[in-house]
């Protein structure tokens, strides 16, 4: 049995090297430990609108389980039917998508698996059963399990061949085809993750494997593709990783692709595309664009140069050498906005103008996904903030930065707003922001609050996390995370971790033993945050009147009359601060006097009522609870300060331009007349 | 010619009835100040004794804004609501005041006197007020046409289009469509009023007619004076907006400025429109016919 094995073994490692080495390699090094890879064959049948498929998925057990079944994401099937988890979950969260169209045939899509089988030719096709581990729903079968006949030993490798069709999806989200152009995208059957026990939060050796709900993203182990793609001739493509060779086949052409240390492979093609090409250091950058949004490749490119900028700078080297921005047309709107290995979608939209900088925000939000989800590999379905709030985090970091703190997302006729002052107003304008902790499953949003709790809940305290420890501990806290848990699956605990182990070395014990009393409030907790000035008091000091000591002194001196000030007079201030809402966030205090002495208080925010004491020549002027607004969660900051008496020059400009519009729009109405 | 020389004439008699323009312009005040009121009072309350104030004084702060409105926002709302009550109100009051108008601008050599403005006002204005409400149903039906050709030449979902130029290139074609048959309509719409003060009829039916009858033949000067009516408009607000993209609000000074500016452009506006009356009025009396001699008395029997 040893003997059987290790020749079987020994024939395998020959195999498996020789398979690999078809195509040229691109990190000498690998990156990752490449858990799952494919070979995958797909030819593109643009007149059924269907791939077929054969697929070989090279396996590594990377824990000292003996494994006996394997776990498949079948994504297509989550178009398969309306009663699919994610069609139905998308009647709540999108509803949009739920038009008559539905009824046409083509707008389905479904993923099939023709034929499995294992390295020694077993047939598993029969064993294959579709479960729900996540809803208990008969009709999605988006997940598949396929007991093994020969079970993969510890740390022992396995092969898997698949043959596969699936028919392509019109486009309504991320995926599919409309009119000629296709983005392919979760195409084929793709392996769950095996955690072994102690590997973020399981247990024991597990597979990590759910539903496709409309909310979630993906979850994949880190592999090698090689990828050869048939389709028209006609038809300009596109992918993850890097183009090795084209072979003509007359009508048709075969595009080579090879990635390295990447989770996942997405390709697409239209006979529409324009290419723009550029390069970032040994960045090759492509932009796949149709010419009525041509002019965006310059704005794109700009952006995504930016990005790989900052991140070069801060966080760490951006390690694959091609990085390809695909434009959808109008028609293939529903793809825009997503990421994949070295290949993202902006949106593009005829006439966008300069000052609405959504494509900028979509390339850079798309690009630092590279970073966070695609080379730290959290879980996109679990832990939606460890990526999407990290990224928006980052996202607003690189476009106040190079566009301005206070014109970054829009600046039209006199309006404009930054970032993170955009994303604070929209967090702060929900109905309900307390709707659910951010750290929940992404399809546990049956409420609603998924975008909000997974984008811009994190990216706010993250902002604020930043204002208490300081920008410098701040990129300290998110390179060391990145460099630790890159090409790796890490979950929240290790990035708190991070944070709790960066911020001991940066402030000692300022903050606490740890962090944990922020995250408590920010990542498990709906707490909100409102600090206000509740009042000033300035009052003349009496003079000492009464029987004084030991001795029973009888003090009587003249208090000054009513509105008279003494020379020499001392004043008697209290400041009174409120804690209105739930959460505490210490937070600095500058009470400003009317000499223009400044002093700076730092209040650890924890009482519902807290006050600040002063005798002095001055009177207190002004009170600002942070007056710089670090504090993101705070959900007022109008609040935040109280000025005894200043000039009324802003209200009466704002209710002068208000009466202008009023006048203006009643003089418009009498053009009907 | 005819269409320049009434252009200039409608700025001449403007001018010349500046009290009936100052009372316009005192009901646009007014009303608007009555809708401001209430704000000034519930920013003072909420943002008087905030530093938030010294935010927003140079420049547009979006976060003071979000802070507002998501804080204050009810408040606002109940503001903005009740304005467009006055503006309806408004809208009334200017349908009430045209006849007036336009009887001023018949007998635009006489003396202007208010108690005749008033009782002029009063005596068109149920006509005025039908003629508006049809021809608001007029509007309306043209406008949901263009829409419903717009919708039907492109398509109704991003996901039908070919591409968004199919948008662009629909509506490069169809507006310039619409805004000219809409300026017809409201060519019309001016020619009838003129009628209905100089000629008095109890029905609508005969002038509105005859008016469109009167447009057909005399489109050129007809269409050529409400072009330049609305070009001097259009100067006009050009004027405006480049003073505010470069004037600056940062002190008190400035703001009594702006403000002054500000009204100085709406008292334009409101002659403008005063302009486009008088000299469709004039355009009109130009263009008719004088009326035939009077029939001599028969004489009396012996």
């Amino acid at each position: 049995m040893k003997l059987n094995f290790s020749l079987t073994a020994a024939f395998f490692f020959c195999w498996w090297g020789s398979s690999l080495q078809a195509q040229a390699e691109l990190f000498p090094n690998p990156l990752s430990p490449r858990t799952a890879s494919y070979d995958i064959s797909v030819e593109l049948d643009t007149t059924r609108k269907m791939i077929y498929g054969q697929e070989k998925l090279y396996w590594h057990n990377p824990s000292g389980d003996t494994v006996r079944e394997l776990r498949f994401h079948l994504y297509y099937n989550a178009y398969r039917n309306n009663y699919s988890t994610w069609l139905k979950d998308s009647r709540r969260s999108a509803p949009f998508i739920q038009g008559e169209d539905i009824h046409q045939v083509n707008y389905w899509g479904w993923s099939k698996i023709e034929k499995m089988t294992d390295a020694k030719g077993n047939d598993l096709t029969k064993a294959i059963e579709f479960i729900q581990p996540n809803d208990d729903n008969e009709h999605d079968r988006t997940v598949i399990r396929v007991p093994l006949k020969e079970p993969v030993l510890p740390y022992q490798r396995t092969t898997v061949d698949i043959e596969f069709t699936a028919k392509i999806p019109v486009i309504f989200a991320r995926t599919g085809y409309n009119r000629d152009y296709y983005f392919m995208v979760q195409w084929f059957p793709k392996l769950g993750v095996y955690e072994p026990a102690g590997m973020r939060f399981a247990k024991e050796g597990q597979w990590n494997c759910h539903q496709f709900h409309s909310q979630t993203e993906f979850y994949a182990d880190f592999g090698l593709y090689n990828i050869d793609i048939t389709l028209p001739a006609n038809m300009v493509v596109g992918a993850s990783g890097v183009l090795q060779s084209v072979e003509d086949k007359g009508a048709l052409k075969t595009y080579y692709y090879r990635a390295e240390d990447v989770i996942d492979f997405a390709w697409t093609a239209s006979p529409g595309f324009v290419e723009v090409t550029d390069k970032w250091k040994s960045v090759d950058i492509r932009v796949l664009v149709y010419p009525q949004h041509y002019y965006l490749a310059d704005r794109n490119i700009k952006a995504l140069k930016q990005s790989l900028e900052y991140f070069d700078q801060h966080i760490g080297e951006y390690p694959y050498s091609t990085l390809t921005i695909v434009i959808p047309p109008l028609h293939g709107i529903g793809s825009s906005g997503m990421e994949y290995p070295t290949l993202i979608t902006t949106t593009g939209l005829y006439g966008i103008p300069n000052w609405l900088r959504t494509p900028e925000i979509l390339t850079v939000h798309e690009f630092i996904h590279q970073y966070f989800m695609q080379m730290v590999a959290s879980n996109e379905q679990e832990e939606a903030w460890l990526d999407e709030g990290l990224t928006s985090y980052f996202e607003g970091k690189i476009m106040d930065k190079y566009y301005g703190e206070k014109e970054s997302t829009f600046e039209f006729i006199g309006f404009h707003a930054g970032a993170f002052e955009f994303d604070r107003g929209r967090m702060w304008s929900l109905e309900h922001p307390q709707i659910a902790e951010v750290a929940r499953p992404a399809w546990e949003f049956v409420h609603g609050g998924y975008s909000t709790m997974s984008y811009t809940k994190p990216m706010l305290w993250l902002r604020t996390l930043e204002g208490l420890v300081g920008e410098e501990c701040m990129m300290n806290i998110m390179r060391t995370y990145f460099q630790r848990w890159k090409f790796k699956h890490p979950c929240g605990t290790d990035f708190t971790d991070v944070v709790n182990e960066v911020v001991k070395d940066c402030h000692g014990d300022r903050f606490g033993p740890d962090m944990n009393w922020f995250f408590d409030q920010v990542l498990y907790g709906t707490e909100v945050c409102d600090y206000a000035v509740a009042s000033i008091s300035n009052e003349l000091r009496k003079e000492r009147n009464g029987v004084f000591g030991a001795d029973n002194e009888w003090v009587r001196v003249e208090q000054p009359g009513q509105g008279e000030v003494p020379e020499n007079a001392i004043y008697e201030s209290e400041v009174i601060l409120h804690r209105r809402g739930d959460m505490i966030i210490p937070v600095e205090v500058v009470i400003t006097f009317e000499n223009g002495e400044q002093r700076k208080e730092w209040w650890n925010g924890k009482d519902r009522s807290y006050g600040y004491n002063y005798s002095g020549p001055s009177k207190v002027h002004s009170v600002a609870i942070d007056p710089e607004n670090k504090n993101y969660m705070d959900r007022n900051f109008i609040n935040n300060s109280l000025v005894v008496e200043q000039p009324k020059t802003g209200i009466l400009k704002y209710g002068g331009i208000f009466m202008m519009w009023v006048q203006n729009i009643m003089q418009s109405t009498t053009f009907l007349i | 010619m005819k269409s320049i020389r009434a252009y200039f004439s409608g700025w001449w008699y403007s001018f010349r009835k500046i009290k009936m323009w100052a009372i316009l312009f005192f009901f646009n005040f007014l009303i608007a100040f009555i809708c401001t009121l209430p704000l000034l009072h519930l920013l003072d309350e909420r943002l008087g004794n905030s530093l938030s104030l010294q935010k927003i004084l140079p420049d547009f702060d979006y976060t003071v804004y979000n802070d507002i409105m998501h804080e204050y926002g009810e408040g606002i709302s109940v503001i903005i609501n009740q304005s467009w009550i006055q503006v309806g109100l408004f809208f009334l009051l200017w349908i009430f005041l045209t006849g007036g108008v336009l009887e001023v601008f018949k007998n635009r050599e006489e003396r202007f006197r208010f108690g005749d403005f008033c009782r002029s006002c009063a005596y068109y204005f149920w006509r005025i007020f039908r003629l508006t409400a049809y021809f608001l149903g007029v509007h309306i039906l043209l406008f949901t046409m263009f829409v419903g050709l717009f919708a039907a030449l492109t398509g109704s979902g991003p996901g039908e289009f070919e591409s968004e130029l199919v948008l662009v290139s629909t509506f490069q074609v169809l507006a310039p469509i619409y805004l000219l048959l809409t300026a017809l309509v409201l060519m019309v719409q001016d020619y009838i009023k003129v009628r209905i003060v100089r000629e008095d009829p109890t029905f609508l039916t005969l002038p509105i007619w005859k008016s469109v009858g009167w447009v057909v033949r005399n489109l050129g000067s007809v269409f050529f004076l409400y072009l330049l009516n609305a070009v001097g408009f259009f100067l006009l607000a050009y004027a405006y907006w480049l003073y505010n993209k470069t004037g600056k609000i940062n002190s008190g000074a400035t703001l009594l400025i702006a403000f002054v500016i500000g009204q100085l452009f709406v008292w334009l506006r409101i002659g403008s429109k005063l302009v486009n009356l008088a000299s469709a009025t004039i355009l009109y009396e130009r263009s008719i016919p004088p009326a035939p001699p009077a029939s001599p008395e028969p004489p009396e029997q012996a």
